[in-house]
């Protein structure tokens, strides 16, 4: 617990009504989408500039506190979770976008703007952000870039990492420095680089310099049914392997598609259709005629069952909005759920689905698999209910032979939703210790006192030492 | 076997003890030891091991010798960066040449560090697909040279430079521990992303290994146009043009008239005397390069083109290996060339180009200069004709330092890639460190705390 000086000292930084810190007030702080893990922070503090951020830290290292950034809490890793309670700092306050300059093609922001106003900044003349969490009508820059989340499109235009031009960051010393900037490929080492994804434990990101692209004049929205998940997944590798790079490829099963139709954002997809892709191929709109007429010929191919195409704007919008509430609208299959982000290589599909099916079956648990196949990034969601004794663990124990299994064929466990609090013990099966040794090194050289966003990326204790003895049989 | 330390560090004793590690075939005889010389300073061995194990424990070895160690591919980057401090032990890598896994079906491919990139396209090719990286010496380059010094061609407008196109690294480090970073898949956000360190990093955090990319499909069509211009204005209006309207082109590229003459004089295609000229690289399907080739016609008689082409297949191909060795070629006729490379934001690249090559011109000297004008990279050559100047050093640093002030009112930075060594000197190839070098420094401090990687090579003398 901080003492009441600490407490004051908070205030007189960022004034009093940016002070939470009644316990009642401290619930909502406790956890971010990922609901198993929960921690309240002692306090939560709401700062208007960087110099306020770089006086909380400096006030935190002072006294030992442990601190930790938070944006709008959608995370799915427990990434903002006070794990040591300690300092919340909640950056929605520094909402501002500070500069739009599109011939430039940056957009500067404060850490808290939220996704979709980077776009709405540029939208006019013809830009936008590239990266689009499903989260991004109110998830904030900071988080996205905390976890170098990308969304669907990242096959064709990246992960935020790829449009991040430079930060504003204050260490965990309390000290501000900025990285990189607008012009590329500035001198040094890749700070930049390094800090995007690294989960807001090397220091808290208060402003990014942003790149915004054109947008594509023109897109077509296909959707394709399948009797089969092997056919819908075949159909991902043949587009690819005929040489077209779509902006989006999106893949629901069963599962998913009848959680959707059965809730508010219904959008007409078949409910008993075994899988579903939705292809967007986008361009000028000379190439999408050629383009669609060839992905059509490759769903056919396959055995699509029925294909359509989008007729309307609101029409593709619809299907978009289907597909990216998908996660939300699990609720009205099972009142809780896991959202697992591993991403596997992209000619491994049918395999990994097919694996997922047998673990689902073995902890006699359903699994909905819902995932932007374009670029191979999984999102199984593992169905359970809480209120049964026993089967938050057991949905945990399913959620990590998923991403077991994801490394076994070459996969990583996360790709954009961090490793955070949920997915720290499985950072083995893809790193070796002396792998982890060196970002440890590397946390440590940033933050020496583990006071910034502590616990998290790094496998527990517990986990380190039941491996030891597992290295030492190998 | 004991050995006493001062005669532990002997050159003759380094040497053998190298050659235990590597294998005496795999060690340059003494007698070549000079072309392997990095400004100046000879390096007492080559060694060219030939796995990932025989990297690892050379450095080990050299950690605990304390001597200094710079690795090498195919050494077109070894001009670039500070003066070494030491130089005891050249790694090449040359004989890390495999390509360790390739799935088409998943657009990525791992190689050895000292892969040719040329080696590594002729593979992938056969499955049209690419490394959409066009740096100078792509023929000679390597992987890992190309990543560790981020070198990067016109196509980067469209594809990115490496740290879009890189998935994964091994990188061997001081210590000899092997590590691993990042993966063969596009989204990855399992711990911290230490490959990103490693890109430009010149050798000063480890050596590099092995890499993994990310392909792309070679398009069904590749078209080139280009047009000439009067003046930069027109030509940078056109630049302007394409950028703010639907066109997807791959590379836009900007030549002042002295590096539209290497162009002209090294292919057939002539671009006119004294013109600016714009080269724009589209690919896509049939139908939309078509059209985008003739919307870019459209656009350039509004930007008051004098002159205008298409090309294809090997014309095409010539012409953009030429731009992207503009560089090579200024290297090859002048010795006391100067190129440096300027980053401002992207709307001003050919603004700074202009006011590079009045002040080369105010200042006596020749200037070819080439942007990447989409990207805001403006690569700059300058070198005195010897007839009318005597290009003495102290006088080519101080031009240097004007170019670089003059960026800087550009909101822009200066590199200098490549000069003498007595400039070296007398200017920081790097200029000048920002807030973030004190970070720089402690990252260097925890890869290598006894400072033995290409010391003084990189930014703030790391």
């Amino acid at each position: 617990m901080i003492d009441a000086a600490v407490l004051d000292e908070l205030k007189g930084i960022v004034g009093a009504d940016g002070v939470l810190f009644r316990p009642e007030d401290m619930l909502v702080y406790e956890c971010d989408g990922q609901t198993v893990f929960k921690h309240t922070p002692d306090a939560v503090v709401f700062p208007r500039s960087v110099e306020q951020v770089s006086k909380i830290v400096k006030l935190c290292a002072r006294e030992k506190v442990p601190f930790v950034a938070r944006g709008s809490g959608t995370g799915l890793s427990g990434g903002p979770v006070a794990a040591r309670g300690g300092v919340t700092i909640c950056l929605s306050r520094m909402n501002k976008i500070i500069d739009a300059d599109v011939r430039n093609q940056v957009v500067v922001v404060e850490a808290g703007v939220i996704n979709t106003w980077v776009t709405d900044a540029v939208s006019g003349e013809g830009y936008y952000f590239a990266p689009d969490p499903s989260s991004q009508p109110v998830s904030t820059i900071g988080g996205n870039i905390g976890h170098n989340s990308g969304g669907a499109h990242c096959l064709k235009y990246g992960v935020i990492a790829n449009h991040v031009l430079g930060l504003e960051v204050v260490l965990p010393s309390g000290e501000i420095i900025q990285t990189g900037g607008e012009a590329q490929d500035l001198p040094g080492y890749d700070l930049t680089g390094l800090i995007v994804g690294s989960e807001g434990t090397l220091g808290i990101v208060t402003k990014a310099i942003l790149r915004v692209i054109k947008r594509p004049q023109a897109a077509k929205t296909i959707m394709a049914i399948f009797e089969s998940v092997a056919d819908a997944s075949n159909v991902v590798s043949e587009i690819i392997a005929n040489g077209i790079i779509p902006g989006a490829v999106e893949f629901m099963d069963n599962l998913a598609i009848e959680a959707v139709e059965s809730s508010v954002h219904a959008a007409g997809f078949p409910q008993d259709a075994p899988a579903l892709l939705l292809i967007e191929p986008d361009g000028l709109s000379e190439s999408l005629d050629p383009l669609a007429d060839r992905i059509v010929k490759i769903c056919r191919e396959n055995r699509a069952r029925e294909i359509r195409l989008a007729q309307s704007k609101q029409e593709r919008l619809k299907w978009w909005n289907g597909r990216k509430q998908a996660f939300g609208a699990m609720g009205r299959l099972s009142p809780n759920y896991l959202v697992l982000d591993g991403t596997i290589p992209r000619s491994q599909l049918p395999r990994i689905l097919a694996l997922i099916g047998e673990i689902g079956r073995k902890y006699s648990i359903r699994i909905a698999n819902v995932f932007h196949a374009g670029d191979g990034n999984l999102h199984p969601l593992v169905l359970y209910d809480a209120r049964k004794p026993g089967e938050t663990e057991k949905a945990m124990q399913a959620a990590m032979e998923v991403l077991r299994a994801v490394a076994e064929i070459g996969g990583t466990i996360t790709g954009e939703h961090g490793v955070g609090l949920e997915k720290r013990d499985a950072m083995h099966y893809i790193f070796t210790p002396s792998d982890i040794s060196v970002m440890k090194g590397l946390k440590a050289t940033f933050d020496p006192d583990e006071l910034c966003n502590p616990d998290k990326i790094f496998p527990s204790e517990k986990a380190a030492k039941q491996l030891s003895p597992m290295l030492a049989e190998a | 076997m004991e050995r006493r330390p001062d005669a532990a560090n002997d050159d003759e004793s380094i040497r053998r003890r190298v050659c235990e590690l590597v294998g005496e075939e795999n060690v340059a005889p003494s007698s070549e030891v000079d072309a392997y010389t990095v400004d100046g300073k000879i390096p007492k061995v080559v060694a060219f091991p030939k796995n990932v194990d025989t990297v690892s424990s050379l450095l080990a070895f050299a950690n605990k010798a304390g001597l200094s160690v710079i690795p090498r591919g195919s050494g077109t980057k070894m001009v670039v960066g500070g003066i070494p401090k030491r130089l005891d032990v050249l790694v090449s890598l040359v004989n890390l040449n495999r390509i360790v896994e390739y799935e088409p079906a998943d657009l990525v491919v791992t190689a050895e560090a000292g892969l040719k990139l040329a080696e590594l396209q002729k593979t992938v090719t056969k499955n049209k697909q690419r490394l959409p990286l066009d740096p100078p010496y792509a023929d000679v380059a390597t992987l890992g040279g190309v990543v560790c010094s981020n070198s990067s061609g016109p196509m980067r407008y469209r594809f990115g430079s490496c740290r879009d196109l890189l998935l994964g690294v091994r990188v061997a480090l001081p210590s000899g521990a092997i590590m691993k970073s990042g993966g063969k898949v596009v989204k990855n956000v399992a711990g911290y992303d230490l490959k990103k360190l490693y890109i430009g990093s010149l050798g000063t955090l480890g050596v590099v290994t092995e890499l993994t990319f990310r392909l792309y499909p070679l398009p069904e069509s590749e078209k080139t146009f280009i047009a000439s211009f009067g003046d930069m204005k027109s030509a940078a209006d056109l630049a302007g043009r394409i950028l703010g309207s639907d066109l997807l082109p791959y590379a836009i590229e900007a030549l002042n008239p002295g590096a539209a003459r290497v162009v002209a004089d090294e292919t057939s295609v002539q671009l006119g005397e004294t013109s600016y000229v714009i080269v724009v690289g589209f690919g896509d399907v049939d139908q939309s390069v078509r059209k985008q080739l003739s919307t870019t016609g459209e656009l350039a008689k509004t930007s008051g083109a004098s002159d205008s082409i298409v090309l294809d297949g090997a014309h095409q191909e010539k012409v953009w290996n030429t731009i992207r060795n503009v560089a090579r070629s200024m290297d090859t006729r002048e010795p006391r060339l100067v190129a440096c490379k300027v980053n401002v934001p992207i709307s001003r690249g050919l603004e700074a180009l202009d006011a590079l090559e009045r002040l080369a011109a105010r200042r006596g000297y020749m200037c070819v200069a080439s942007s990447h004008a989409g990207n805001g990279l403006v690569h700059f050559y300058l070198w005195a004709e010897p007839m009318t100047h005597a290009a003495g050093v102290d006088d080519l640093a101080c031009v240097i330092t004007e170019a670089r002030d003059l960026t800087s009112q550009f909101d822009g930075t200066l590199i200098v890639e490549r000069c003498p060594p007595q400039i070296k000197e007398l200017v920081d190839v790097w200029g000048p460190t920002r807030t973030d070098f004190q970070l720089m420094r402690a990252i260097k401090s925890q890869f290598d705390p006894a400072g033995m990687l290409s010391p003084g090579r990189f930014v703030g003398g790391i």
